[in-house]
């Protein structure tokens, strides 16, 4: 039976910045679904925000297309794992764990397509991300 | 020998050991092949040695199916047949198109691909091509320029290509001074006639546009007017078998296939595009020129129960309508005239706005992107299908009536192959795909379909004569001297252009005779 959507709920800090970091990782998605010029942000870690308006439409479609993974404690565990251990790593080493992810994801099929685009699993998630964490009013 | 229908004696008597109708590239392939045999060979052709709008117009018919080109355009008749208008481009039929499967219906060949190898090989030098090697690691220099793909989900197809060779123009000095060879132009066959027992071929009536009549009576008769024709023929001899010769089981005609083509995807570059330089452009070996393709791999096509297929790569700014458009209207004025259609061109623009812009703003930033059309088999459908219908040409023959069909697995392996190349682009880095979203819909709908010219199977091979017309040695099942070449014979039409396979088989039915008539 398909998740219900909660409504949005506050998400604490460690969790926030973990979503940030891994939002990050979007810059490997393809031109076309980047953002138009990004939004100057006002945080530190804004530039981590650029390509967020896209992400954040294709990060909706992705969710109308997969509402089980509308959770966002349940898409994060699925995208690295246990959080607690994503938060003492190398936002490089995460990079690098998701790149390969994602080239597996694309060898065995595991992709999605989202208006006609070829996305991997983890590329879609990432931008599901984006979208959840904006529905929980995190924006930067 | 050339002789033309209207100098003879009307109602005139021509016999000839084996007597090929229609001068295409599988008749001239036969003709050709038989010279020297010591056996008398008629090669007769409809037009002469120009094309003739009174000649064309006997190929008109009537679309009753899916749109379909005019069939007086799709295909030319006189001397060297549809070659007159084809590309050149050439591959052979891959090993698992011959095979049955158990996902695709009515597949399967009687012979495989190792037995027709060796024609192919031949069929080469008639071609005018390389040396007969279609696979990337026979071309050592090309490898290391091919992308990576996963071979389990995708491979490099190559083809070469011709000059093109105009089949009339290549081979009518050779056919013309061989000593057992005659052609024989302005020469319709209107009506095969069997003997009593429907088992042979006793005569074939030869009509010009002019009414010159001739009787012409083979020892052996070769049909080879092409996919469409060889069926309509067969179906209007009805002289003795009421459904036509060769059709006691209802099948001349049936089973009708082209090779759907389409622009299916398009993709955004992330390597140079000189990379893909093999792709959208030839590449020269020595003197062998060669393309490459993104094919759906055997291994992926058993594992998804998909068909045979395999994408054309071009690229450019935009293919959107408004910026074509755009396209048409900016090289015109720069010639300094007005294009054909201007009025049509002016509103193509101005209907997509959207399109022309981005189509520009691509071309100002130099962002071109990457196109494909789809090259896929076609599931061999009975009622997709060619039958006689009412009006009649100028000769008196009832015209056909084309009801082409396609079924939604031809659009399900489309989608499923874009998917695979999509995903192999992405995973090696070299671009990114979207898939036309027609093509993604779950319907068995189409957008802008069209065929290549292709026809074929409307004559089928089988073993079995209630599955299909001819033998494995493309003789009619049940009559003992008709035989049939060309595409008509295809059980199956997998993905690669017609022409290379109908010269290989045209050359093993050339051997057959031979072997045959030395008996």
């Amino acid at each position: 039976m398909e998740k219900e959507h909660k409504p949005a709920r506050s998400v604490n800090r460690r969790t926030f910045v973990s979503a940030a970091t891994f939002a990050a990782l979007m810059a490997f998605l393809p031109a076309p679904l980047r953002p138009r010029p990004a939004v100057a942000a006002r945080t530190p870690i804004g530039w981590l925000w650029s390509n967020r308006s896209s992400a954040r439409l294709v990060g909706a479609r992705y969710l109308a297309q997969a509402p089980e993974d509308r959770e966002l404690a349940w898409l994060l565990v699925r995208l690295l794992g246990d959080p607690d251990t994503i938060c003492t790593r190398a936002p490089e080493a995460l990079r690098c764990d998701l790149a390969r992810k994602r080239e597996s994801e694309f060898a065995r099929g595991d992709t999605v397509i989202l208006d006609g685009w070829i996305l991997s699993r983890t590329e879609a998630r990432l931008c599901a991300l984006v979208a959840l964490l904006d529905s929980h009013g995190n924006r930067p | 020998m050339i002789r033309d229908l209207g100098e003879l004696e009307d109602g005139a008597t021509i016999d000839a050991d084996i007597a090929v109708i229609g001068a295409g590239a599988a008749g001239i392939t036969i003709a050709r092949e038989l010279i020297g045999s010591r056996r008398n060979v008629l090669l007769v052709e409809s037009g002469g040695f120009e094309a003739d709008a009174a000649t064309q117009a006997l190929y008109e018919g009537r679309i009753a199916g899916r749109p379909y080109f005019p069939l007086d355009v799709a295909r030319l008749r006189f001397f060297g047949g549809s070659t007159n208008h084809w590309d050149g481009h050439c591959r052979p039929l891959d090993p698992i198109d011959f095979e049955k499967r158990a996902w695709v219906p009515h597949s399967g060949w009687p012979i495989t691909r190792a037995d027709l190898d060796p024609f192919y090989a031949r069929a080469q030098a008639v071609c005018e091509l390389g040396p007969y090697r279609y696979e990337s690691g026979d071309w050592p220099p090309l490898a290391p320029r091919l992308l990576g793909f996963a071979p389990e989900k995708v491979v490099n197809r190559l083809w070469q290509f011709g000059p093109p060779t105009r089949f009339g123009e290549a081979y009518r000095d050779v056919l013309t001074d061989a000593q057992n060879v005659g052609i024989l132009t302005h020469a319709n066959a209107v009506d095969i006639q069997v003997n009593e027992s429907g088992s042979a071929v006793r005569a074939v009536a030869l009509k010009s546009l002019q009414g010159k009549m001739a009787t012409l009576r083979p020892r052996v008769l070769v049909l080879a007017c092409g996919g469409i024709e060889n069926a309509r023929l067969l179906l209007a001899s009805d002289g003795v078998e009421k459904a036509g010769i060769g059709n006691r089981h209802d099948l001349v005609g049936r089973f009708f296939m082209e090779h759907p083509h389409a622009l299916v995807a398009f993709a955004v570059r992330q390597m140079d595009l000189e990379r893909f330089t093999p792709y959208y452009d030839t590449v020269r070996e020595g003197t062998t020129v060669i393309r490459a393709k993104p094919g759906v791999s055997e291994a992926a096509q058993r594992r998804l129960l998909i068909l045979n297929g395999c994408l054309d790569l071009g690229y450019g700014y935009d293919r959107s309508e408004g910026y074509l458009a755009l396209r048409v209207l900016g090289k015109a004025l720069a010639d300094g005239r007005l294009p054909d259609d201007f009025g049509g061109a002016i509103l193509d623009v101005v209907g997509d706005l959207d399109g022309m812009t981005a189509g520009l703003y691509r071309r100002v930033r130099n962002e071109n992107v990457l196109w494909f059309a789809a090259n896929c088999e076609q599931v061999p459908n009975p009622d997709s299908r060619v039958t006689l219908g009412d009006g009649r040409d100028a000769l008196g023959m009832r015209k056909v009536r084309l009801d082409w069909r396609l079924s939604k697995l031809e659009k399900h392996s489309l989608a499923t192959m874009c998917r695979l190349v999509g995903e192999e682009l992405a995973r090696l880095g070299a671009a990114r795909m979207r898939i036309d979203p027609w093509l993604l819909s779950d319907d068995d709908s189409w957008r802008d379909i069209e065929g290549r010219y292709h026809h074929m199977g409307t004559t089928r091979m089988s073993d079995d004569p209630r599955q299909g017309v001819v033998n494995r040695d493309c003789r009619v099942h049940g009559l003992a001297n008709l035989y049939i070449a060309g595409s008509s014979i295809f059980p199956t039409s997998g993905y690669a252009n017609a022409t290379l396979t109908i010269v290989a088989l045209a050359i093993r039915l050339a051997d057959h005779l031979k072997a045959q008539l030395r008996g």
